[in-house]
């Protein structure tokens, strides 16, 4: 039974971690810091570890797809992470790709359906 | 939080700082304080403990930050570095070893027989330890050069398909799918005469390596042997033989790099023939560039370095009048001695890349 629970998390995980940068990146056309991010994902349905999204956010910016920028105005620092331009482009094309992926996806699951 | 949360969250943040490049310290440091306040602000419950156990191992968090392309030799080279470094260790250590054993042995010999045998054992292992790290080094350090460099050179230029022609046995070097890949653009595989023989390559490795090994740790090994016309028994003795060397050994410490570096030339040539597997073009121009490389040295050493031992023929002389009628007496003259050695060198150099040449014209893929 352990066996199959751990395979079907691995699976899952897999599963998930393509379609984060996607999830993230829908969720940055207004700036947003970290936690919010990770409360904001997690009420939406789309729960994400920490410790996967901060990695993500930092190297999403090295590609240029996000900026940041620290606040220090108010109870403490923050890093604010915004998309660029570029980033809305990548966005907008990795959207389509998403649409055409889940409904040939549903489709496939459907047939198999009695 | 508490001094103690305090503590702890400044423990948990090095620990995952200590693990990453140091351009990212400083920021990612700042970053995790901010995300574990705001952690703690939204379950205070949970306790600065129960938020950190909830971001897991600061190990396994690092290593999502690490970049890709974190190693000295990536897997497109491992298997090729983790079997050359075998033959390498192999047969660095072991000539080594018996080599210097026995020299260390029959140095000692008069001492005793147990004495001798524990002293040549001993010199033995240290110079085989010696041999096979300097053999790991040189390895690790011509495979680290040439992954370091695919890298450099695959961030430089972006790929096209005509690449595959060009390199057609490059081992994994476009491992990334390309965007604009065609069947077409498939080099044949190589004819095969075009193919360098695995078989080949070895040997000169091999040779290269055990010379290389007995060069550095036991110089001593290369001697002239006079002897007395029919001596029986006991040839070590000493009133029976005389053991001139054959380099300068007074001068060993120029020498010997100059040496060691001519046949590391070599030794990159051959690995990059072994890893490629057939003639192409980055074959053929390190074979000629290496070639160009071995004869300069090769003068340098014969004609401008003091090779050989100065007093040969001095030596020669003495141990014919010590020993009576030698059975065998070389004459020695040292300009027709590096002459002729530069002459055959050449002209073995200059047979090889004149092979080389010929077997990339006539049956390397044409790209």
């Amino acid at each position: 039974m352990g066996e199959e629970k751990d395979l079907l998390e691995n699976l899952s995980l897999e599963l998930r971690r393509g379609t984060l940068t996607l999830c993230v990146l829908s969720q940055m056309a207004e700036k947003r810091y970290g936690y919010a991010l990770v409360q904001r994902l997690e009420e939406k349905g789309v729960p994400i570890d920490p410790n996967t999204l901060y990695p993500l956010l930092r190297r999403l910016e090295e590609k240029g797809l996000l900026s940041s920028s620290w606040e220090t105005g108010g109870s403490k620092p923050r890093k604010y992470y915004l998309r660029t331009p570029y980033g809305d482009t990548v966005y907008r094309r990795l959207k389509e790709l998403w649409a055409a992926l889940s409904d040939g996806i549903d489709a496939l699951l459907q047939e198999d359906e009695p | 939080m508490s001094p103690r949360e305090q503590d702890l969250m400044e423990r948990y943040i090095y620990a995952v700082v200590r693990r990453l490049p140091r351009a990212m310290r400083e920021e990612t440091g700042n970053e995790l304080r901010e995300l574990i306040g705001d952690m703690l602000d939204a379950d205070p419950e949970a306790g600065m403990e129960g938020v950190l156990r909830q971001l897991g191992d600061p190990a396994e968090f690092a290593r999502r930050y690490s970049p890709p392309g974190q190693y000295l030799i990536g897997p497109e080279y491992f298997e090729n570095y983790k079997w050359l470094l075998k033959i390498v260790l192999l047969c660095a250590a072991v000539p080594v070893f018996l080599v210097s054993a026995a020299s260390g042995a029959a140095e000692s010999w008069p001492d005793g027989y147990y004495q001798a045998l524990a002293r040549g054992i001993t010199g033995g292992i240290i110079d085989a330890v010696s041999a096979a790290l300097s053999g790991f080094g040189a390895v690790t350090l011509l495979f680290a050069a040439a992954e370091r460099y695919e890298r450099l050179a695959g961030k430089k230029k972006s790929w096209t398909p005509a690449d595959l022609k060009e390199k057609p046995a490059g081992p994994g070097k476009f491992s990334a799918a390309p965007p604009s890949w065609h069947p077409a653009s498939l080099s044949p595989v190589p004819d095969k005469n075009a193919r360098i023989s695995r078989g080949d390559s070895i040997v000169s490795i091999v040779f290269i390596v055990i010379f290389c090994a007995l060069l550095i740790f036991v110089p001593d090994l290369f001697f002239l042997l006079v002897s007395r016309e029919g001596v029986e028994g006991n040839w070590m003795l000493a009133d029976q033989t005389a053991r001139i060397p054959l380099f300068n050994l007074a001068q060993w410490g120029r020498i010997l790099p100059v040496f060691v570096f001519s046949l590391g030339i070599g030794l990159a040539d051959e690995i990059l023939r072994l890893v490629k597997g057939c003639y192409c073009r980055a074959v053929l121009v390190s074979n000629i560039l290496c070639a160009a490389a071995q004869i300069a040295l090769s003068v340098w050493l014969l004609k401008f370095l003091p090779l050989f031992n100065p007093d040969l023929p001095e030596q020669l002389a003495e141990a014919n009048a010590a020993l009576g009628d030698a059975a065998w007496l070389p004459n020695w003259n040292t300009d027709i001695v590096t002459s002729g050695l530069l002459a055959f060198i050449v002209l073995l150099t200059l047979l090889e890349v004149g092979t080389t040449i010929y077997k990339t014209a006539r049956y390397a893929p044409k790209g």
